[in-house]
Order: C-alpha cells, then structure tokens, then sequence
C-alpha cells in the first residue's frame, strides 16, 4: 500500500512535469481555456435576467453548477488525462508496459497524461465558485469535498466510457463525444432534466451526482443530499472500476485488435 | 515441482485468438461468426538460469505472443509456463520484480522528459530505496556510457540512442530475466552492435537469463548461446547456436581464383553459384564430396592464386530451417 503510494505521488509528479516541460504551451491553453469560459458564462447571466429562475434555479445555482462543473472537469484533465486516452492506449497496446510493473495498471494508465489546459478550468471553476460564494452569501465549507466527489465522478464516467475501446475499436472519438456531455450536461441547471434526461442524469451520465444534488446541497444543507451522493460516488466509481477489469480481461485473452503479438 | 536452475520454464503452451470473420456490417453487427486462429500450439521449452535464448521465427510465427505470454501479458489458452516459480497470469505482480521487458517498436520512456526522470519514476514502481536506485543506476549508466543520454528529452535521442536508455530502464530493478522483443529493429549496423555487446555484457555480469526475439540473426549469433526456431506456433529445432551450422548446412562455399581462364569440375555434389574467366564460386555438398577432393581437383586443372572457403550465411540456414527444408534437400533440387 505504501509502495503504491509512493508510485503514485511520483507518477502524478512525473505527469506534471512531462505537461509543463513545454511551458508556452501550457501558459496559452491555460489562458485560452479561461478566456472560452470568461466569453462563454455571461449567457447564463443574460438568461437569468431574463428567466430569473428555472424550476427554482437561480443565477447562484447557475454559478456554482457551472464552477463545480469545470473545477472537476479541469482537476480530471491535470491529474488523470490518461483515462480520456484509454481508449487509444489500448488500440496502441499500450498498456503492456504497464501490465509488466508490480504496480496498478489503472493507476498506471489513468496518470499516464495530463492535460495543461486543465489548469485553466481549475482556475475559473473555483474562481466561479468563490465568486457566487462571497456574492451570494453561500456557505461553502462543504466545497472541498463536492469537489472531489466530483471529480471522482467524472474519472469514473470517464473510465467507464473509455473501457469500451477494449471491444469496440478506434473508440477514441465516440468516447470524447460522450464526455464532451458530461461536461455540457453537468454545467447546465438541474431543473431542464426531466422525465428521461433526469433518468440518464442519476444513471448512465450520473452528472446529477457532480453538480444537481451537490448543488441542492449547498443551498438547502439538507443531509441526505449529501449521503447520497457520497453513496452513489462511491457505487459509480466501484462499477466503473470493474468494468474496466473485465475489458482489461478481454484486453489479455488477446482476443482483440491491436494487442496480438 | 519446480527446478531452482530453470529460468523459464514452458509446458504444452497453446494460446488461440478468435478472429471475427469478415461479412457484412449488419450481418457482423447481428450474428457475427468467429474463426481461431491458434498463434502457438504446444510449445514445449525450458531455458536455464543465466541462458540467453534467441526465439526465433518468421512473421506470425507467434514469437512476440509467446513472449508476451510468459510476461503476463497475455493469458494462454491452455499450458503451463513457470518464469523463476512464478505463472504469469497468476502471480503477475510478484513475477513482475523478476523480469524486464524491452519491446522495440513500443517506449517505456516519456517521450518529451530526459530518461533519468523515467528511471526514477520505476524506481518508485519496483520499489527501489534511494540508495540502491542511484548506485544502480550510476553503474548501469557508466556501463552503457549514457550519461550524455539520460539528461536530454527523449525525443531528442536517436533511436540507438533511446534503445540503450529503454534497456538501462528495463534493468534497473536487476531482474533475473530479461524479455526483449526486437530490440535491435530500425537501428543501423553500429547501433546494433553495441546494443548486442552491452546486452550481453550486462547478461555475463548480473547472470541474468535472457530470452530475445528477433528477425536479425546477428542478434542471435552475437548475444545468444542457444536458439529455439519456431513457426506456426511450433517448435521447429532448439539447439546451441554453433551447433546450428553443423545440424543444418552441409553445404561449404568455395571461391578460387585462377591461372587458367575456366578449368572443367563436372563432379557431382557441386553446384555452381558464380562463373567468370579466372574466377568460380562453388556450392559443395559436403556429404557427397569432400572440400579437400574438390581443391585438389581444382589444382590438377589450374594453379590456383587464392582460395576461399566460408559457411553460408546463418540467414540462409534460418531460411532453410523455416521452409521446413534442411539444407541437404535444398541442394539436392
């Protein structure tokens, strides 16, 4: 356990370095992934003002859903972009290399990559937060958690999508497309999923548990919203984890393209 | 029970793949139909502690599945393999303190960090301390005389270059056996020939068991003291590398160079293989006619300015052996 600890400290800190070994690059995607979010969030102001409430979601919900959303999103990227490229490293084969260290292979793949303009995101997501919390008097003791609850969540969603590239070839883009709505749906106030979407929202997509329920946390401190999504954060991301492990069975029975010898 | 002197230890290996077969996409996509293809059948070996052994075979012959089945990549179908005790697709983790693997058109090196970053990274994943990881590490890169090496980006190394750091970092945790695949593939000929020579210094040194795949006889000839050929997923010989030549080739190739501008040697058991005025390369079969009878057939016609007598190249004894044809029905078509 120690030992794996340890590897994973130094695998993070090595991802890191590998990220920010080309600095002009990082500093810009950074920057332009801030100025995308800064051009892009004074819409849901110009809605509310119009619209101030959406089935009891006002511009302080809109605020936090859409900072919770993009502070988890960016944390993902920095620290466990390997998930998003799952599905190319097994088209690759590149998880052979892993499958030869004492060490986890999910561990190994999921920090394998990290992405600068996550830095970006990181920094208006919880610039967006601090904001709707000193604007809108909103307690936000709990944050820290819902943050890493979140971003468990979106790994997990992630992971899970991804595991398909080990049956379904060249998976890469359909699975960015499908993370692509985590994103869209998470940063998008609760109240519009209903019927079917809500469904797909607690379920297939579990954004609910990222930004809905959190959210709802927040504004009302109502407990079992928080159980809850502790529950389900810890349920996703233990099915996502065994899904993984049965396609990485399929992945060592050979029977797949791209990893015969 | 297992031998404490057998490294590798393989019994009745078979691994089959199933292969969708090809049809139409609805019909793929509502009753696909499978095929096995079987990538090793039967494969039965064992390699001494401290051995290196070339596997050797054509393409599909199922060397680099084979490989990959005694590093714990892949799971067999059926068999039994033993690497110091331990079955791969078992005891995965503990093995992997064991073992190195290099696998030449694959990196484990981070491409845009110098290659120290990536040796301290594993030495992190073996669980090195601190002390034993820099001595070592120290050694193996006076050794393989990267110092240079190790603090520049990868992407900035030849591929000789990155060859010698990805087997610094395959040996770092001093693994008793050491898996390369290819490892020589793309390099020049002076890239080779140091990559050979240090492999097998750092295998003398350490008495590390290695085990090479590799479509370069020159690999197999200057790394490796013995030599398992396979094909279709079987084995076709195993046996000590020099002996190769002796088991395999009953042919010598002889050139003279003559006084006489053509000299008559109508004898059976020879083959001509080159003719021009003062000059002959003959292919003898030496279980028909011996060398010494054709030489001295040679002088009775011509005084003769120079002789040669060589082996044919290995390449053409694998070649023989992989067509399933020993050289001495070869010559006699």
């Amino acid at each position: 356990m120690a030992g794996n600890l340890r590897y994973f400290w130094a695998l993070l800190a090595m991802t890191f370095k590998s990220a920010a070994s080309q600095r002009g690059a990082v500093m810009l995607r950074a920057v332009f992934s801030v100025l995308t979010h800064v051009i892009y969030f004074p819409v849901w102001f110009v809605i509310f003002q119009y619209t101030p409430s959406i089935g009891g979601w006002g511009i302080p919900h809109a605020c936090l859903a859409y900072g919770i959303a993009m502070a988890c999103w960016g944390i993902v990227s920095l620290t466990a972009y390997g998930l998003r490229t799952l599905p190319q490293q097994i088209d690759h084969g590149e998880l052979d290399s892993y499958l030869t260290l004492p060490k986890p292979i999910l561990m190994s793949a999921a920090l394998s990559t990290s992405r600068s303009s996550g830095v970006g995101e990181v920094f208006f997501g919880i610039g967006l937060i601090l904001y709707a919390g000193f604007r809108y008097h909103i307690d936000l003791t709990w944050m820290p958690l819902i943050l890493v609850m979140g971003s468990v969540v979106f790994a997990s969603g992630i992971l899970f999508f991804a595991s398909f590239g080990f049956w379904v070839r060249q998976f890469f883009a359909s699975a960015e497309e499908i993370y692509f709505n985590f994103s869209l749906m998470s940063s998008r106030p609760a109240p519009i999923f209903t019927g079917l979407f809500k469904i797909v929202s607690l379920t297939v997509i579990p954004v609910g548990f990222i930004t809905h329920i959190p959210v709802a946390f927040i504004m009302t401190h109502q407990v079992h919203l928080l159980i809850l999504s502790v529950v389900a954060t810890i349920a996703y991301a233990i099915f996502a984890g065994a899904f993984f492990y049965m396609g990485l069975r399929h992945y060592e029975s050979g029977n797949r393209f791209g990893v015969r010898g | 029970m297992t031998n404490s002197s057998v490294a590798i230890d393989v019994n009745h290996l078979k691994k089959s793949f199933r292969v969708r077969r090809k049809s139409g996409f609805w019909k793929g996509l509502v009753s696909p139909v499978y095929d096995t293809v079987d990538a090793v059948r039967d494969l039965s070996f064992t390699v001494q502690k401290g051995e290196r052994v070339a596997f050797v075979g054509p393409n599909g012959a199922g060397k680099s599945t084979t490989i990959k089945m005694l590093s714990g990549i892949l799971h067999p179908t059926s068999g039994h393999v033993a690497i110091n005790g331990f079955t791969p697709w078992i005891d995965r983790k503990k093995m992997a303190y064991q073992i190195g693997t290099v696998f030449g058109q694959r990196s484990q090196l981070w491409y845009h960090l110098p290659a120290g970053d990536t040796f301290e990274l594993l030495s992190y994943a073996y669980d090195m301390d601190r002390g034993t990881f820099q001595s070592r590490m120290t050694d193996l890169v006076d050794k393989f005389d990267a110092g240079h090496l190790i603090e520049k980006p990868v992407r900035q190394l030849s591929l000789g270059e990155r060859m010698r750091c990805e087997i610094i970092a395959s040996l770092l945790h001093r693994p008793s056996v050491l898996f390369l695949d290819e490892p020589t593939v793309g390099l020049d000929v002076v890239s080779k020939g140091v990559i050979r020579d240090l492999v097998k210094a750092a295998s003398e040194e350490d008495g590390t068991t290695v085990l090479l795949t590799s479509h370069d006889t020159g690999d197999m000839e200057r790394v490796c003291d013995r030599v398992i050929v396979i094909d279709h997923g079987q084995l076709v010989t195993d046996q000590k590398v020099k002996d190769l030549r002796t088991g395999y080739i009953r042919e010598k190739i002889v050139t003279l160079a003559m006084k006489a501008p053509e000299i008559a040697l109508d004898i059976a058991g020879i083959r001509m293989v080159e003719k021009k005025p003062h000059h002959l390369k003959l292919a003898i079969d030496t279980r028909q006619i011996s060398v010494e009878y054709v030489l001295q057939t040679a002088m009775q016609a011509s005084s003769l300015d120079d002789i040669t007598v060589e082996d044919p190249p290995t390449e053409d004894i694998i070649k023989a052996i992989y067509s399933g044809v020993k050289s001495e029905a070869k010559r006699s078509v």
